[in-house]
């Protein structure tokens, strides 16, 4: 799954600390969601898209999904 | 949150502080259950040379022999306050590496009982197989965490 966390942190000036507090989780944690090396579960999402003020599918795409949604267009 | 009122940089509370340098530190750092891993390791090693060193009557051997227990229970209260301290991320990591230590003791304790069995090796101490665990605990978190770090 991929996500757009890193960029909208960044656009928000904030840190991965400063994130992570927010989301009360580890920093650790923040960084291998925008790493895309892990996939946060759905209320860890909710709690993400309600700090960005943003829906969950404006920050995260499901790549098997979008590979799809491609191949059918293309179709 | 609205994008022009940007996040500030938390402010340290008190019981951050606390936890970061006072006597807390340890188990908000999660070292809390290492170190009395090892304060049980250690009490081991020392009844089993004090054993060796004096003569004990009946009742104090009872004593020395359960002595690596108060750390042992020290240890568990010390991870499960650690556990519920922890993030969906490093739950998942810690589940991943009691599963991997089960899979490895498993193998390792077969082996061993069948070798002993049959005569191959001395006898082996089963509090050995304890801190065998631990060891392989450690290690699996370490391994398994690695691949979630950047």
């Amino acid at each position: 799954m991929k996500n757009r966390v890193r960029a909208l942190r960044a656009e928000h000036g904030w840190s991965q600390a400063a994130l992570a507090k927010e989301l009360d989780v580890s920093r650790q944690t923040v960084n291998a969601i925008e790493n895309g090396r892990y996939d946060p579960s759905l209320p860890l999402a909710f709690k993400i898209a309600r700090i960005f003020a943003l829906k969950i599918e404006e920050i995260f795409e499901d790549e098997a999904g979008s590979a799809n949604g491609e191949g059918a267009r293309d179709a | 949150m609205p994008e022009d009122r940007p996040l500030e940089p938390p402010a340290e509370s008190p019981e951050d502080r606390k936890s970061r340098l006072g006597f807390g530190a340890c188990h908000a750092q999660g070292k809390a259950p290492v170190l009395w891993s090892l304060a049980t390791a250690g009490a081991m090693f020392a009844a089993v040379l004090l054993r060796k060193w004096f003569e004990w009557p009946r009742a104090a051997l009872v004593v020395l022999a359960l002595l690596p227990v108060l750390p042992l229970i020290g240890m568990c209260v010390a991870m499960a306050r650690a556990s519920s301290r922890l993030d969906e991320l490093q739950r998942r990591i810690q589940l991943e590496a009691l599963g991997l230590t089960v899979l490895v003791m498993s193998v390792v304790l077969v082996s061993l009982g069948m070798l002993e069995s049959f005569g191959l090796i001395g006898h082996f101490d089963p509090t050995m197989a304890w801190v065998l665990m631990v060891a392989i605990y450690v290690i699996s978190f370490w391994w398994i965490g690695r691949k979630y770090r950047s």
